[in-house]
């Protein structure tokens, strides 16, 4: 049985639709229309126990409102869910013990509170054994560094500092799932690799299974091996990021910097490596020389070792298809699923 | 950071909730003991107006002597502030910006949760009225105590019945605003209904018959004028306890039309984006 279960999750929103200026402000108070905005349609899913997921779209695609259906917040307008075996709206004290949540742009720590007696407050609310807290509270500490900011109150916290108390406030009671919906927006480099690499090791060494929505293509490509793409509230894909990969971009690229420039260097690199990648395209300006070839026919040892004996090289760089390319397309509406 | 530490120990849930939300109310305590005073003011109003009306001599006004109406001025007052809890406020605020998320991921009965966190502020609230009432009468008011041992115990059961009252009507107020996009309308129509119909601004037993009626069967009159009347001792024994009765039956009533109402207002809870 699978620990996250989606079956024609669906959710739809009543939208106020209102004339400009007053107006239509005044004719919407007489006579209401609403507009129906489907924000999630018929979407089916399942994640196992112990997997990382990324859940990736762009903004309005439907990600916030699956982990608000998913964490009990939200009902859906049709379908079904099941975390843990349980539905999560009907039975959501039971559902919230075992999963914990982060929202980014949301705080569950009392604002005037010092941090250490909100995470106490969490651990009475979750009934936590006290061993079993104190024992992750020290793991949290270590690992996110917390020690200084238990004294303080979450109001004197900084964005990033607050994250952090977040995210273990979120796990204090040890909760097999992990949802974080934007964990990282707005943080700095470091705190988001301290952050990535915290929820990383929870996932790969104790188990937990993440579900996490972000735009941060790092944060993704750290923390999850799977990806499911959401747009318009429908799903486009859901398979392995290495799948993605070779699903979207067949393409691959070796950069050379060239010694000296060569007249026709285009040429000259396009013969050498005639025979061991028929279809690359070549494309020469200045010193500088680029093989874009297809990883299934042909390899970047074998491109290189060609070029190199045909020009006089410099430097050279191999650059990996980048899922941050593949989204970007998907983004901008470039690229069809089939 | 390798400390070794005696694990704290557990605590039930709402009454850490409750602790924390009495640490949150003294911490304010300066503030609520400023507004008592300023708005002392309009119960400042009220008794010269009466005043004026009783004269001098011995005027009587239905059940009501000059003595009888200054105390029920004064603790309707005190009464009103210890009964009124910010709860409609803070539901509206966290349906319409989202905050609502994070009680909802939590293995907390909600409606248990937001009355223990209002449980803080209104004995705060409580004990400074009790204390203000009574410096103010001793040195000004000269209030009238109540009558017998019974009349002051039961009118105090009564006045935390009205609390209870109080809190679940503004909690089903805030929840209407999961159907009305403001229900900040609904709310002013409430409070000023709820001011007359509770008997806080003059006691019912002054209103004309057909509005003493509609008092009597709103749920509004078990907050402020059943306390009163029972500190007074204008119901006594049976009829006392009768009024405590119909307070306790208002209270499972709203009970259950609030545990009703709760489940259909998540179903309608749209919060889009963050």
């Amino acid at each position: 049985m699978s620990q996250i279960e989606a079956r024609a999750l669906t959710k739809h929103f009543r939208v106020p639709k209102k004339g400009p200026g007053i107006k239509g402000s005044v004719k919407h108070l007489f006579a209401p229309v609403f507009e129906n905005k489907i924000a999630l349609d018929a979407v089916d899913f399942d994640i196992a126990a112990g997997e990382a997921v990324a859940y990736v779209g762009p903004n309005g695609a439907g990600k916030s409102t699956t982990v608000k259906l998913l964490t009990g917040i939200l009902a859906p307008t049709a379908g079904s869910a099941r975390i843990n075996g349980f539905d999560p709206h009907r039975q959501r004290m039971q559902n919230a013990r075992g999963i914990g949540v982060v929202f980014g742009q949301r705080s569950q720590l009392w604002w005037d509170l010092p941090v250490s007696e909100s995470l106490r407050l969490l651990g009475d609310i979750y009934e936590t054994p006290a061993a079993e807290y104190d024992r992750a509270l020290a793991q949290c500490t270590e690992l996110l560094d917390l020690g200084p900011l238990l004294n303080q109150p979450a109001r004197a916290l900084s964005l990033g500092q607050r994250m952090r108390c977040d995210i273990a406030a979120a796990l204090l009671h040890s909760p097999r799932i992990l949802f974080l919906d934007e964990p990282t927006i707005g943080l700095d480099v470091s705190v988001k690799a301290n952050i990535r690499k915290f929820v990383a090791a929870m996932n790969q060494e104790q188990g937990v299974t993440v579900l996490l929505t972000s735009h941060d293509l790092q944060d993704i490509e750290h923390i999850c091996k799977r990806m499911i793409l959401i747009d318009k509230g429908a799903i486009v894909f859901d398979g392995s990021l290495q799948s993605v990969k070779e699903q979207f971009d067949r393409s691959r690229v070796v950069s050379f910097k060239l010694r000296e420039s060569v007249a026709d260097a285009g040429a000259l690199a396009q013969s050498a490596i005639a025979e061991a990648a028929p279809a690359a395209t070549v494309t020469a300006e200045g010193y500088d020389l680029r093989v874009q070839f297809d990883p299934a026919q042909s390899t970047a040892a074998a491109i290189v070792g060609r070029v190199m004996g045909a020009l006089p090289v410099d430097d050279l760089k191999i650059e990996e298809p980048g899922i941050e390319n593949i989204i970007r397309q998907l983004y901008e509406g470039k690229l069809q699923f089939n | 950071m390798a400390t070794t530490t005696i694990p704290l120990p557990r605590r039930w849930k709402y009454g850490a909730l409750f602790r924390m939300s009495l640490q949150d109310a003294l911490a304010y305590r300066g503030s609520t003991i400023l507004s008592w005073l300023i708005e002392s003011w309009s119960v400042l109003v009220m008794l010269y107006v009466w005043g004026t009306v009783f004269g001098a001599g011995s005027v009587k006004i239905g059940a009501f002597d000059w003595d009888a109406m200054r105390t029920y001025l004064v603790i309707a007052h005190a009464l009103q502030n210890f009964t009124a809890t910010g709860v409609s406020w803070v539901l509206a605020n966290a349906i319409r910006n989202g905050d609502i998320v994070t009680d909802l991921t939590r293995p907390i009965d909600f409606l248990a949760a937001k009355l223990v966190e209002q449980l803080g502020s209104a004995l705060l609230n409580g004990v400074i009225g009790m204390v203000l009432v009574t410096i103010l009468s001793l040195l000004f008011f000269h209030l009238l105590p109540p009558p017998t041992l019974e009349a002051a115990v039961l009118s105090l059961l009564a006045a935390v019945l009205g609390f209870l009252v109080s809190f679940l009507i503004s909690f089903m107020l805030g929840l209407s605003s999961c159907w009305l996009m403001n229900n900040q309308g609904l709310a002013w129509i409430v409070w000023y209904g709820g001011r007359l119909l509770s008997g806080t601004v003059i006691p019912l037993s002054l209103f004309p018959g057909w509005l003493r009626d509609v008092a009597a069967y709103s749920p509004f009159q078990a907050t402020i004028s059943t306390p009163l009347v029972i500190y007074l001792g204008q119901a006594e024994g049976g009829a006392a306890w009768q009024m405590v009765g119909v307070q306790l039956f208002w209270l499972v009533a709203l009970f259950l039309a609030a545990r009703w109402l709760f489940p259909r207002a998540m179903r309608r809870l749209e919060i889009q984006g963050g």
